[in-house]
């Protein structure tokens, strides 16, 4: 299994995701949004080799945020005199109005939404992703790899904001955390950088459009589209599931 | 100096009489902006022989990079207006490749290595380039290995760019640069924009001798846009120089340079007869450990001395390390240094040399309060007049106190026009332009601007500065500022030797009167023979 999540084709993952987040869109059901949510954490805790230091990292500003989302729900979304809210969060459909029910399917939708989302980045390498978008997906190189050099950039910015602001200070003008000037020049160098790549880039023989070899092969084996089908029908199912209560699980 | 443009019009007849041109420019003018004043290039018509090694200098800003990307392509196409003129590669119209095309007859390394890399580490990048020029995957994993024993980079093949020192990321640019050549069968042509700026005199010295060798073997044309000949003179076929207004003005033979002193001067270089050491004198200066004797004579002996003097920043058994600052856990990162001794006293200069990537950027860091450390770091806080140990010292305190001159000068900046910035570093806060016209600061300011030979960009974003220029924007900020030390991360590196001068003068004639403490990372010897008091060597993970 282990194998499998790993070396699963990375666009027929996205896929998977994706569909996966369409079908929750239409969701209902907290049992529903949890499920999803475990089964996602469970293949990031103990079905990847890939590296979790960022796990906790990454978790923190979600589980605020779904704690946001309850309180918001738990808050406004029904009791005495909220009918409006009521009505808003629950559709108007007989479904409880029991607020903690109603935080609770407002915070786990979000949940199930991040999940799914670490789910792929935890458990796929973005070469591996990029190379599948262009064998698989047939993007162009210019797009696949602006979107790598876009990712690589990301620490890049985290050291250019950290100069900018040892810049500020070294110069004895004090800075709030939050003030947006170290921002901004940490922007400047970061588009310039940006602009200097492409021409990096088209010096070491890019072209966007062009042939290019691979050295990564990318294949859609059975495994995947089995394990793809699999779970997209199993979210189908219990969302269909919680709908009409066919077998009262979920 | 008038018979200069004879000499390039004879040798350029000579050469393309007996030889096929690798690049041609006939009549190129170009400039970045419609409504910039004057171009950058101004009807320039030069050729590169085929299979020839030039060196093409002149003063920072003069246009030899721009001429170098041109020459590579990347403009038009990426900026600026091509005004008028051709340029041929190949005996080809240069537009008329295709990029893969191009990447197998021509490759060039940019002079900021920072910005130069798409993927995170060297490997991924070299696979990049063979991907790019549709190299069979089979062949991918000993091409790269190949190429990085050229420059020693093979241990650093899987290192994130992000942890690599300036110097190391230039040999991952030049091992892109062989990737590609070997490709494309080595009979291309290398353009290389001030390419050992950051490496240390040997390495860039092998790396010279393994261009050459392709150079001979393969027939290989390399053009490199240099400030110094310390590398080149023994080495190169051809030295052509460039003058302010954007034109050749003189193409000389190596043999021609010991003559040719005067055109030297008048162009801001440095002559290499002048400063050439022998590599005895190179190994003295650069491995003789702290203290050189002949280079700190005029010093007061701290031990001896009537009137002692205190350091202003000591180290004792230190221990630096490399890596974030908060790592968790109690992990302090990689041990680049360990148990250091070192003072460092005011009204002194000290450069700190070493290998690419010894750790020299990260003790400046240190001192900064930047980095892990172990042992005794104490710095004088010129308010108290006391020394304190950085642990215990508050980061404004610190920064009261020292200010630094970073590698990368465009993370300098903190304001968006170049008068402003010097201003800034005057008051030490932010001031709104308009309410400094006519102050006492603002002529400072652009007196200061003009000893620099940047005045008339006082209006300009500093974004908008060459490297070289951006670089003495940066050393100017800061020695505007009070700081009474100053850490100066390779200051001079992409200048030209009247700017070079210029610059050092300025900070030694501040030191003095301010008996500031400076030190200065370099791998530049003739710059330390000539400007340093004491000398340190960070090497093999020791400061001596």
């Amino acid at each position: 299994m282990i194998i499998c999540l790993e070396k699963m084709n990375p666009t027929v993952k996205m896929i998977m995701v994706l569909v996966c987040a369409v079908i929750l869109g239409f969701n209902r059901s907290v049992a529903v949004n949890l499920t999803v949510t475990g089964i996602c954490l469970f293949c990031i805790l103990f079905l990847t080799k890939r590296s979790r230091r960022n796990f906790p990292r990454v978790l923190l500003p979600i589980l605020f945020l779904v704690l946001v989302m309850f309180m918001t729900g738990y808050r406004n979304g029904a009791g005495a005199g909220s009918d409006a809210g009521y009505y808003m969060f629950t559709a108007g459909k007989t479904a409880s109005n029991n607020p903690v029910y109603i935080g609770l399917k407002m915070s786990s939708r979000v949940l199930a939404y991040a999940s799914l989302g670490m789910f792929f980045t935890f458990t796929t390498d973005n070469l591996d992703f990029i190379q599948s978008l262009m064998q698989q997906g047939h993007m162009k190189p210019k797009f696949a790899y602006g979107i790598l050099a876009a990712f690589h950039l990301i620490p890049q910015i985290g050291q250019e904001l950290s100069d900018a602001r040892l810049a500020f200070r070294v110069r004895g003008i004090r800075q709030s955390p939050i003030s947006l000037k170290p921002f901004f020049a940490a922007m400047v160098n970061c588009m310039r950088w940006s602009e200097t790549l492409a021409m990096a880039m088209e010096s070491k023989g890019f072209d966007g459009d062009g042939q290019r070899t691979s050295v990564r092969i990318m294949k859609v084996r059975r495994a995947d589209v089995i394990l793809c089908i699999s779970f997209i029908l199993f979210v189908l199912l219990a969302c269909i599931d919680s709908h009409f209560q066919f077998i009262p699980l979920l | 100096m008038s018979e200069l443009p004879e000499q390039v019009n004879d040798r350029d007849h000579g050469l393309q009489n007996e030889k096929t041109d690798a690049i041609s420019c006939s009549h190129v003018t170009f400039r970045y902006l419609q409504q910039n004043k004057a171009n950058v290039l101004e009807d320039i018509s030069v050729s590169f022989p085929k299979g020839e090694v030039t060196v093409l200098m002149g003063r920072s800003g003069c246009g030899k990079s721009t001429l170098a990307a041109l020459m590579g392509g990347l403009y038009p196409e990426n900026g600026g207006i091509l005004q008028s003129g051709k340029i041929l590669l190949m005996r080809k119209d240069l537009s008329s490749y295709s990029i893969p095309e191009r990447s197998k007859v021509l490759s060039m390394m940019f002079q900021n290595a920072d910005l130069q890399f798409c993927m995170q580490t060297l490997r991924q990048e070299m696979t990049f380039c063979l991907e790019n020029i549709s190299c069979p995957p089979s062949d991918m994993g000993h091409r790269i290995q190949e190429a990085a024993e050229k420059t020693g980079m093979t241990d650093y093949l899987d290192r994130p760019f992000l942890t690599l020192s300036g110097g190391e990321k230039q040999k991952a640019a030049l091992s892109c640069i062989f990737l590609l050549q070997q490709e494309g069968g080595g009979e291309g042509v290398i353009l290389l924009d001030e390419p050992f700026a950051n490496i240390d005199i040997d390495w860039a010295e092998k790396i010279a001798d393994q261009l050459i060798e392709m150079n001979k073997q393969l027939g290989t044309t390399i053009i490199a846009v240099d400030h110094s000949l310390d590398v080149w003179l023994s080495r190169a076929d051809r030295i052509m120089i460039m003058n302010g207004e954007g034109k050749i003005c003189a193409s000389l033979l190596p043999d021609q340079v010991r003559k040719s002193e005067d055109l030297f001067k008048a162009e801001g270089l440095r002559w290499p007869y002048q400063t050439v050491l022998s590599k005895q004198e190179r190994t003295k200066i650069c491995s003789n450990g702290p203290a050189v004797g002949t280079l700190t004579d005029h010093l007061p002996d701290p031990e001896n001395s009537e009137e002692k003097v205190s350091p202003t920043i000591a180290l004792q058994d230190a221990g630096i390390y490399a890596g974030k600052k908060h790592l968790g856990s109690g992990a302090k990162g990689t041990l680049i240094l360990g148990h250091a001794d070192a003072a460092f006293y005011p009204g002194e200069m000290t450069a700190v040399l070493g290998p690419s990537g010894a750790g020299k950027t990260t003790l400046f860091r240190t001192l900064l309060g930047r980095q892990n450390y172990t042992g005794n770091i104490c710095i004088r806080d010129d308010s108290t007049g006391q020394m304190q140990e950085l642990r215990q010292m508050k980061t404004r305190t610190l920064l009261k106190n020292v200010g630094i001159v970073f590698q990368n000068p465009s993370n300098q900046f903190i304001t968006q026009n170049v008068l402003q910035e010097v201003e800034t570093g005057i008051l030490g806060r932010p001031v709104k332009p308009e309410k400094l016209a006519g102050s006492d600061t603002e002529n400072a300011a652009i007196e200061m601007l003009r000893e620099f030979g940047l005045s008339r960009f006082r209006r300009y974003s500093p974004y908008m500065l060459s490297q070289g220029q951006q670089r003495r924007l940066a050393v100017l900020s800061v020695i505007a500022g009070q700081q009474k030390v100053l850490l100066l991360d390779e200051p001079t590196y992409g200048q030209d030797e009247a700017m070079t001068e210029e610059i050092m003068k300025i900070l030694e004639k501040r030191m003095e009167q301010e008996k500031l403490t400076i030190l200065f990372s370099t791998h530049d010897p003739v710059l330390v023979k000539r400007w340093a008091d004491k000398v340190y060597r960070i090497e093999d993970g020791e400061l001596r």
